[in-house]
């Protein structure tokens, strides 16, 4: 034993819902038809990652060794009933919240650095590289690559970068050297700052970048969101969620995530989906990027250069440059296709909620349950108070995933 | 032995089996296709057409006209299940009701109900797509494929396509339970830098192998 954590609660094996879907995933496409885009996949992942990106396997063991640094990095996370939130809603049914900014790095993001980061170092790897939006993901990659003894070298969503300061220090102190993107060190970067040499940046060119960066130094990239294998490693989000509900001896009814890539909401819904039972399933998104309601399910590129393979998503393009908004992990022009497939069947439901209310909430949890959310889990706890509100004599149980604290990102409530 | 219809959609093929189609679509004529067919019968007790959806909708008469006048045994609609899932049932009730064999494609990607669903109403040999595309290389464990395929289909017959790269391979693909192989960007590769003996070695080998 290493600590007095519960760990029997964190599962032996990541769950994949590919194989569960009610219908087939389209998969990848190549973009150009005189090279693979997919073969190139080999280049740039570590081989465990692509295995799992495409397998056909419900359970993937999780490694010892990657066992060991979840309970390193606080796993499993609380799940707690939020009664002040209850009682603050008058609401009769009950709300718990998972609590994924316990882990050091304050978000769900670590959950899948941790593996990748590990699986590349299995291969000798001496140095990783990703993009970032608000800098969570940024944060997870700079410290599981130190963890498993690499370099990483993040490139920041320009806009981020500028707004947050903090978030670059906490990722220098992890290790990584940080770049804003677009950057002068690839061609990607430097094509769009000729354009705009003041361009604000967007997760689908800082991606493009990482990734022609890994390519031209033949280090890994590592997958902040939307693909399968990650939303596979996040599945121990859910998979925790229930253990804890069992002990608890509560069933869920109601569950509500917030949705960037779509990789915390997967994570949390898709292991809680298993057993069949009806249950209304909640994603929320910013009202700015309204990838679900404007957006269009299509194949389309996942970085703006179209390095990576096309994957069908809901997607607002992937030019689409969106507004500079207080959530900057919710910014991206798509969904992960497996998300994608579910909203189209109308098995999850979605919802966009603004800036305004997204403060409110905040405020409302802050007060209530201590917790400083992060704006993008601020979606979630607005979806959850709008969904109380509007079935206030319902007795449900409601379980919301809050997948970081907000404790870096303050500054939103400047001039409240 | 399968034949593909020529399309600018191969999204499934690979770059090399993609270039065929590009030069297929420039070169096709019904007539070519009556020959080749007619050249593949002399080699193969049946033989199907692979088309993608898209030029299967658009050319339907003509599909048939095909398959009537060359004796295709029947046809593999490669993203019929995946990008136009909704429309399987009929599509598949169509071809069968024509009087043709609906081969189902499937691959790691295909979710366990939907291969259950499918193989009950079509009534023909499985094939199964190793890989996301033809041609390409990607991590896998062939014994795990193959062995959670024919879990989910009993006694059906499946053969194995997209990635084979070797006589090896096959021999692999076998061992485990495969019914066959489809091999083509190996091939074409050959073909294309004039390597008609490497060609009938690897055709020889497979024929050793088959007849041991």
């Amino acid at each position: 034993m290493i600590s007095t954590q519960n760990t029997d609660i964190i599962p032996e094996n990541w769950y994949n819902v590919v194989p569960d879907l009610p219908e087939p995933l389209p998969p990848p496409r190549d973009n150009d038809l005189h090279k693979s885009s997919i073969e190139l996949l080999n280049r740039i992942l570590p081989k465990k990652v692509i295995e799992q990106e495409f397998t056909f396997r419900k359970y993937e063991k999780i490694p010892d060794e990657v066992m060991e640094l979840y309970e390193q990095i606080g796993r499993p996370t609380p799940l707690v009933r939020a009664r002040n939130l209850e009682k603050y809603l008058d609401y009769k049914g009950k709300i718990f919240y998972k609590f994924e900014g316990a882990t050091v790095t304050g978000s769900h993001k670590i959950n899948t650095a941790i593996p990748q980061a590990y699986y590349a170092a299995s291969e000798g790897i001496q140095e990783v590289t990703t993009e970032t939006g608000a800098g969570q993901w940024g944060t997870a990659t700079a410290l599981a690559s130190s963890m498993n003894g690499m370099k990483s070298k993040v490139f920041m969503v320009n806009v981020s970068y500028r707004q947050k300061p903090l978030r670059k220090t906490v990722m220098n102190l992890y290790g990584a050297e940080v770049i804003p993107s677009p950057s002068t060190i690839t061609e990607t970067g430097r094509k769009f700052l000729s354009q705009s040499p003041d361009h604000p940046g967007s997760l689908g060119i800082a991606i493009s970048e990482a990734v022609e960066y890994a390519l031209d130094n033949d280090i890994r990239y590592l997958l902040g969101s939307v693909m399968n294998s990650v939303i596979t490693h996040q599945s121990i989000i859910g998979l925790e969620t229930q253990k804890q509900l069992e002990i608890m001896g509560e069933e869920a009814d109601v569950l509500i995530g917030c949705v960037g890539g779509g990789s915390n909401f997967g994570g949390f819904i898709f292991p809680l989906m298993r057993d069949g039972r009806k249950r209304t399933i909640i994603s929320s998104t910013a009202r700015e990027v309204p990838k679900f309601s404007k957006g269009k399910y299509r194949y389309d590129y996942v970085d703006n250069a179209g390095i990576l393979p096309s994957i069908k998503m809901y997607s607002l393009g992937s030019d689409f440059v969106p507004e500079s908004i207080y959530a900057g992990g919710l910014r991206y022009h798509g969904a992960s296709p497996s998300l994608s497939l579910l909203v189209k069947n109308g098995i999850v439901k979605s919802e966009e909620v603004g800036e305004k209310q997204v403060i409110d909430a905040l405020r409302i949890f802050a007060n209530t349950q201590g917790i400083v959310a992060a704006p993008e889990s601020g979606h979630a706890i607005a979806s959850t108070i709008e969904y109380v509100k509007s079935n206030h004599d319902e007795k449900k149980t409601i379980v919301v995933n809050v997948s970081g604290h907000g404790l870096l990102d303050m500054s939103i409530f400047a001039g409240e | 032995m399968e034949l593909g219809y020529p399309s600018r959609r191969a999204y499934y093929d690979g770059p090399r089996i993609r270039e065929t189609h590009e030069a297929g679509v420039v070169n096709f004529n019904e007539t070519s296709i009556e020959k080749l067919s007619a050249s593949l019968k002399r080699k193969a007790e049946k033989i199907y057409l692979l088309a993608y959806h898209d030029d299967f909708l658009e050319n339907r008469e003509k599909i048939y006209g095909i398959l009537k006048r060359c004796g295709f045994s029947g046809l593999i609609i490669p993203d019929l299940l995946t990008d136009f899932y909704d429309e399987n049932e009929d599509i598949i009730r169509e071809i069968q009701g024509s009087g043709y064999e609906y081969i189902p494609f499937f691959n790691p990607s295909s979710p366990d109900r939907v291969i259950r669903n499918v193989s009950k109403i079509s009534n023909s040999w499985v094939y199964y797509g190793l890989m996301p595309s033809t041609g390409i290389n990607v991590p896998y464990s062939q014994d795990a494929v193959v062995s959670r395929i024919n879990s989910i289909l009993v006694d059906r017959e499946i053969n194995f396509g997209f990635g084979i790269r070797s006589v090896d391979d096959v021999r692999k693909l076998v061992s485990y339970g495969a019914h066959g192989a489809a091999i083509g960007t190996l091939l074409i590769t050959m073909l294309e830098k004039h390597d008609i003996d490497g060609f009938r070695q690897f055709i020889n080998d497979l024929v050793v192998m088959r007849n041991a």
